[in-house]
């Protein structure tokens, strides 16, 4: 007998998009209600579909967040599943740990939540003529260094046994549940793992099923693209059936707006927007799910989001770069008139910031390779930069106290910046890139 | 390069001070302090770039004035300077045009003052006055030093902005740039921590919420109980009468025999009561009714005399009722009577008026048999002899006339003549024989047959036609065309018109005859008086059968009189008989109906006592009926005694219904009682149909099973009487509006309690400080970048600078090493630090690790210094004049004449000042060095050259050999 059912976590109910200075109520209430929102469209997926079952696979609740709204709400959409005798199958996370006092409503009796201490497992329906069996493990605190997974430990092979972890899949970490997609596919007792914390949705193995549920919608720029959940169909005998349903009301995108000087030349503000503009049609145009190589299959590829928050990322060499320089307001001049223009789009577009990376209008840099022994040494020094690890420690060290190394940018706090090791790389990149281009400047 | 003439005006201490002659290679200028050996410096370091404006020079009264004359290899030059203006190159001797900086090199202003113009005093402060990019690594890196020159600069400049931004260390100091977002971001934090406390707040609010619902519910608990018992006490208030009556109803059928009284025939006692009625006025009318009834009758025996004339009361009032039509008959009879006799006398008037015979022959008249012959006949008769008799006249007319048409139509043809005339005349004749005899045939035959005169009309009828058609024949026969035959014609016709009329005329004749002799016949049969004309037989005949007729009418109607009047006197004296045994009369036979009216006036008597017999016997018969009933009645309750089945004494029915009633009376009261206590029970129960009422009660019910009208009953008890009830009520509603006082307050604090609520459920809070965060966040990001990108970026240049001077600066080092080594002899070399915005050298020796420059003595680390800028000058490709002012003044006198043999190796290249205040330092170049020239220099002025340094010597000792020389310099 199959048990169908969708997989789901990394909520953080209670966070809000982070935002700021939407320009009507309507759209403020669509930013502020779409984490709501997407929760809302998993329950009601799981209402529609008939699920046999709701897994949250860690991070229901935010609790840097806590809120007595996101804890009614929760209450309120379980209570929508108990009416409809589907039970929930909770596992607590490092943002919603169960020494956290995240939790401030009782939640209905159609939930299970799985407690910390031990591991524990239920059977679905019921221990008397079960289906499928669910492991899991909450998080005692923020951080769990335990291989949790190790105490699932199913007996009954005629069943589907269906491991729920919190976990970021590092192996070499020690705060998530370290443990690779290798080790849990070594496990072939367990028939899906059911695994949350990553924000991006992605199946790691077939067989059995390695798959993080994704965040059914990002709340900034770091989580773009499409949010989901994942509904699942699993056979006795047979591969499961894995589909990945869009329920973000809110795609984040950084979207790159070149500069670079053509033939007509950009040289203003409007110029700018209206290459934002045409991107924007593009946006809206291919849509999301398109845009997206997702490694489940989607559900509805001509699904489209409610709106899009975007980053304009202006890029390239013009004199673009030089009018953005001259005025210390012209990005945020162009910031508004950007977000006045879109946010009335069906969908709508918001803009969430422009961040100018350009560069002044400068000869190719590679014109120079072999004719400036100052250029030639720079390149030389990135190549070396590029292979020696101790050069770019040396560079570490340089970035400021404001920024805090670490492996997941959630493990920062709000006063610092989250110091991985691919931003680094984006920042020794921008800091070559100005060199390279003071260089030239100067040089030319 | 080399001056060969120099002139200087308003530079300090300088007015218009002048070097003329200027020799290549080492010149000394000697001078004490203050002499202007300093301003001199200064003033050569502006040659090539201008008059710098800033303070290193004293400001000039008017304006500064420099006129300077140089050689450049083989080419003269003039230059002059006034003010600030920027330096140019005037080519002398016809000496191509040069631009300064063909002359100067690629050196900066910095190079040539930090490397060609050295102070003893700016060899103590390294790295000595660096300005903006410019550092001591330009200066000492000169040329290759150029390649990367801006390459500090964008260090520098990567450096000062991410100091602007972050300061040294990158994080949100005071000053920082990041100070701003980060406040933000804290100022985001606290309100999230305030946010995020609403949720503990909303628990703490949520309990207060509680225990306020649990307060406000125990005072509304307390309110309703209150409102029950006033609701309690306003039904024992309202009922408190209904309550006692129903109580004290049922104590009293407590003590009744309820199912006694329900055994009662409750229906029985209306009935009894009616029939006591009944009974009391049958019993009257009775006694009235007999009154009467005796009162007009003589008989002893009452009964008896009523049942005989109730016996003969049908036929009483039959005949009561007959008497009209009785009357109608003998009225009738009396008409009769005189009818008869008026049409008696009436007939015989007519008979006697009829004929003088018949006077008095009424039986005559009578026994004429008209039966014999019909009216129809005699009309007939009468007819055809009239009508016969009118057509022999007229015939008798008409044939005349033709006869005399004839006659003259004869005439006329015994004029015309004519010989057929005769055969035509058989012809006519022959016709009228078969006519004649056709009528004569036709008309015996009817006679014959009995009908004489009929007979004799049809012949002659048929006659006349018969003459007729032979007249038309004849007429036929002699028509002719011819006169003569129409003429003949003409008298046929006649001749045949006058025989038809003959015949015709005979035939009425014989018809008339006919009639004659049958009206003969008709007179003779009915007996009528011979001369009765044959007009007047019909009359006489008419009037005969008429009054033969009412004759017998007459005798009928005297036949059925004497019937009539025997048929009643017959019924009235049955009726006489009948009524002759109840009143007093006597029927007379004789004279049966003149005592008609007497035997109607006993009827109408008889009929009144049968009328009063009758009305006693029902009067009796409805009282034996409701004795019946009355028994009947008692024979449903055993009650009482029945009464005897005939005749009952009228006391003791009155006496039994009587008791009757009184028991019924009293079984109705009882039951009455408890239809009022049933309603009344039922009403009050029925006040419990109210919810309100029911919840008002249902606390203080003893059991559940008890009923709401036993609560009622014992809630009403409690008190004396409704006043009792009402006080109770007063203080009750005193309590409970205190309560609700008490209770409004409560619930105005819920109402802010759940406001509050709902604040701090709102995410609005946590809306604000998560913008508040993120907009810190974007910016803190922004900024945060903007620092690692600049901080990288310096890194970077400082690195491809580290790396450019590792690779061009290895020979200048080398070289200053060496300069070094035969300055101080104990010291091997110069090696410096990596770090060239803090660059630091350190001299080498053998076997003893470097000595920084900090860690040497002054003197030897002058000669370091002084080492590595005559390496770098050696390297220069341009030569321009050195300026020493007193640099090696604190060299012991063997480092200075090593140091002073340098120089003098320098100045084969390049012109070298070395201004001093030292005597010694110029013995010592005097000793160890080539000096070119000797120039005094005191107070702004020059004086020289000279050859040797005795002159110079004179003025540092002050010996007063410079005075002497003073008009010299003074040129």
């Amino acid at each position: 007998m199959s048990v169908r059912f969708i997989h789901t976590a990394d909520l953080h109910l209670g966070s809000l998009l982070q935002t700021v200075g939407a320009t009507s109520d309507r759209l403020q209430t669509q930013l502020q209600e779409a984490t709501y929102t997407a929760f809302e469209r998993v329950i009601d997926l799981a209402l529609a579909e008939s699920v046999d079952f709701l897994l949250v696979a860690g991070d229901l609740y935010d609790q840097k967040s806590r809120s007595v709204r996101a804890n009614e709400f929760i209450a309120e959409q379980f209570r929508r599943l108990e009416a409809a005798d589907i039970p929930v199958y909770v596992i607590y996370g490092n943002h919603d740990p169960v020494a956290g006092s995240t939790r401030y409503v009782d939640l209905p009796d159609n939930v299970y939540e799985f407690d910390h201490q031990e591991a524990d497992s239920v059977a679905y329906p019921d221990e008397d003529a079960p289906t499928a069996r669910l492991w899991g493990q909450s998080y005692g605190t923020e951080r769990e260094s335990r291989p949790l997974y190790e105490s699932y430990t199913p007996t009954d092979g005629r069943i589907p046994h269906i491991g729920l972890l919190h976990t970021g899949l590092t192996p070499d970490a020690d705060r998530y549940v370290p443990c690779s997609p290798a080790e849990l596919g070594a496990r072939d007792d367990i028939s899906y793992w059911a695994l949350g914390h990553l924000h991006q949705t992605c199946q790691y193995r077939e067989d059995p099923p390695i798959v993080q549920a994704g965040i059914p919608q990002g709340r900034h720029v770091g989580e773009p693209g499409v949010g989901g959940c994942v509904l699942v169909e699993i056979e006795p005998v047979g591969d499961p059936e894995l589909e990945f349903v869009p329920t973000s009301p809110i795609v984040w995108q950084t979207a790159e707006i070149s500069l670079a000087s053509t033939e007509d030349g950009v040289t203003t503000l409007d110029d700018i927007e209206a290459l934002v503009a045409k991107h924007v049609g593009s946006l809206t145009e291919t849509g999301p799910v398109d845009a997206v190589d997702h490694s489940i299959p989607v559900r509805d590829g001509d699904w489209r989001p409610d709106g899009y928050v975007c980053r304009w990322e202006l890029t390239g060499r013009g004199p673009a770069h030089e009018m953005l320089a001259a005025d210390e307001e012209a990005l945020d001049r162009l910031e508004t008139r950007l977000r006045e223009s879109f946010t009335d789009r069906d969908p709508f577009i918001w803009t969430e910031s422009v961040v100018d990376v350009t560069g002044p209008p400068l000869p190719d840099v590679d014109e120079l390779r072999g004719q400036d022994i100052v250029v030639d040494e720079f390149f030389a020094l990135r190549d070396d930069l590029e292979t020696d690890p101790e050069m770019r420690a040396t560079l570490r060290d340089e970035v400021g106290e404001i920024w805090e190394a670490v492996d997941d940018p959630e493990d920062t706090s709000a006063d610092t910046l989250a110091l991985t090791d691919e931003k680094f790389d984006e920042l020794v990149e921008r800091a070559e890139r100005r060199v390279l281009d003071e260089l030239v400047r100067r040089r030319s | 390069m080399r001056l060969f003439d120099l002139q200087l005006d308003d530079f300090g201490c300088f007015r218009n001070a002048q070097m003329r002659d200027i020799d290549d290679g080492l010149v000394v200028v000697g001078g004490p302090q203050r002499a202007g050996k300093t301003t001199f410096m200064q003033v050569v370091r502006q040659l090539g770039w201008g008059i710098k404006r800033d303070d290193s020079l004293p400001p000039p009264a008017d304006e500064y004035r420099l006129y300077a004359q140089f050689a450049n290899d083989d080419e003269r030059h003039m230059l002059n300077l006034d003010g600030y203006a920027t330096p140019e190159a005037t080519p002398l001797d016809g000496s191509p045009k040069r631009s300064i900086e063909e002359i100067f090199g690629s050196i900066s202003r910095l190079q040539y003052e930090q490397l060609f113009t050295i102070s003893l005093a700016e060899l103590q402060r390294l790295p000595p006055g660096i300005e903006d990019s410019a550092d001591l690594s330009e200066v000492l890196l000169g040329g290759a030093y150029g390649d990367i020159a801006d390459v500090p600069a964008m260090e520098s400049d990567f450096a000062d902005r991410a100091y602007d931004i972050g300061r040294t260390y990158g994080k949100p100091t005071k000053r920082s740039e990041l100070r701003d977002p980060m406040d933000t971001i804290q100022d985001g934090l606290e309100l999230r921590k305030q946010a995020k406390a609403q949720v503990d707040e909303h628990r703490e609010k949520s309990n207060e919420l509680a225990a306020l619902e649990e307060t406000i519910g125990k005072l509304e608990a307390e309110r309703d109980a209150l409102a029950q018992e006033q609701q309690r006490l306003s039904v024992v208030a309202t009922e408190f009468d209904d309550i006692r009556r129903y109580q004290e109803l049922r104590r009293s059928l407590d003590e009744a025999d309820v199912e006694e009284s329900r055994a009662f025939p409750a229906n029985g006692l209306e009935r009894a009561s009616r029939l006591n009625d009944d009974y009391s006025d049958v019993c009257a009318r009775l006694q009235e009714a007999t009154e009467v009834f005796t009162s007009v009758t003589d008989a002893t025996d009452v009964d008896q005399q009523r049942r005989a004339v109730l016996d003969r009361q049908n036929r009483i009032e039959q005949a009561h009722e007959n008497i009209s039509g009785w009357k109608e008959r003998l009225n009738q009879i009396e008409d009769a009577r005189e009818d008869v006799k008026s049409t008696r006398a009436s007939i015989e008037n007519r008979i006697a008026a009829l004929h003088p015979d018949c006077e008095g022959a009424r039986a005559e008249v009578k026994q004429v048999d008209t039966d014999l012959v019909r009216s129809t006949q005699v009309a007939d008769a009468v007819s055809a002899f009239e009508t016969a008799t009118e057509r022999v006249e007229t015939t008798n007319a008409t044939l005349e006339n033709k006869r005399d048409q004839l006659e003259a139509a004869e005439e006329t043809v015994a004029e015309l003549e004519s010989e057929d005339s005769s055969r035509e005349t058989r012809s006519v004749v022959r016709n009228f024989a078969v006519v004649a005899a056709s009528a004569i045939l036709g008309g015996g035959g009817l006679s014959i047959a009995g009908y004489p005169y009929v007979g004799l009309g049809v012949s002659l009828v048929l006659f006349v036609i018969g003459l007729v058609s032979a007249s038309r024949k004849l007429t036929a026969a002699t028509t002719g065309d011819s006169p003569l035959q129409h003429a003949k014609g003409h008298v046929n016709s006649l001749e045949t018109e006058v025989a038809g009329l003959e015949r015709e005329l005979a035939e009425h004749e014989e018809t008339r005859d006919d009639a004659a002799a049958e009206l003969a016949d008709i007179r003779e049969t009915l007996g009528f008086p011979a001369d009765v004309s044959p007009a007047g037989v019909e009359s006489f005949y008419d009037e005969v059968v008429a009054l033969s007729s009412e004759l017998t009418g007459l005798e009928q109607d005297e036949t059925g009189l004497a019937d009539k009047q025997a048929a009643l006197a017959d019924e009235l004296r049955d009726v006489a008989k009948t009524v002759s045994s109840v009143e007093s009369f006597d029927w007379n036979d004789d004279d049966r109906l003149d005592t008609a009216q007497s035997l109607f006036a006993a009827i109408r008597s008889a009929s009144e006592a049968a009328g009063r017999a009758e009305r006693l016997d029902a009067v009796q018969v409805e009282r034996r009926s409701l004795e019946a009933d009355i028994r009947s009645l008692l024979d449903e309750w055993d009650g009482i005694d029945l009464l005897d089945a005939d005749d009952p004494q009228t006391e003791t029915v009155t006496a039994r219904l009587q008791a009757f009633i009184d028991a019924g009376e009293q079984a109705t009261a009882v039951l009455e009682d408890v239809d009022e206590k049933e309603t009344r029970q039922t009403r009050l129960r029925n006040r419990f149909e109210t919810q309100a009422i029911t919840d008002a009660f249902a606390p203080i019910r003893e059991e559940d099973d008890e009923t709401w009208l036993d609560a009622l009953e014992r809630v009403a008890d409690a008190y004396v009487d409704q006043e009792a009830v009402e006080a109770q009520r007063e203080l009750v509603d005193a309590e409970r509006d205190a309560i609700i006082d008490t209770l409004e307050t409560k619930q105005k604090e819920r109402i802010d309690l759940q406001r509050e609520l709902s604040r701090l459920a709102s995410d609005d809070d946590l809306i604000d400080a998560r913008e508040t965060i993120t907009e810190g966040q974007q910016e803190l990001q922004r900024l945060g970048e903007a620092y690692a990108v600049n901080r990288i970026a310096e890194a970077l240049t400082e690195t491809l600078h580290e790396r450019f001077i590792e690779e061009v600066a290895g020979s200048l080092i080398e070289e200053a090493g060496e300069v070094f080594q035969r300055i101080t002899t104990e010291y091997t070399g110069i090696t410096h630090t990596e770090e060239l915005d803090d660059l630091r050298f350190k001299a080498l020796r053998n076997g003893k690790p470097p000595h920084a420059s900090q860690e040497l003595s002054r003197a030897t680390a002058e000669q370091l210094f002084l080492a590595i800028r005559i390496a770098r000058i050696r390297q220069l490709d341009v030569t321009l004049p050195l300026v020493l002012d007193d640099s090696m003044a604190n060299f012991d006198p063997d480092h200075g004449a090593r140091m002073l043999q340098t120089v003098d190796e320098l100045s084969k290249t390049h012109q070298v000042f070395l201004l001093t205040c030292h005597p010694e330092q110029v013995a010592l170049a005097a000793e160890h060095a080539q000096v070119s020239q000797y120039w005094c220099l005191d107070n702004g002025r020059f004086e020289g050259p000279h050859e040797h340094a005795d002159i110079v010597l004179e003025l540092l000792t002050g010996d007063g050999v410079f005075e002497d020389l003073g008009g010299t310099i003074r040129q």
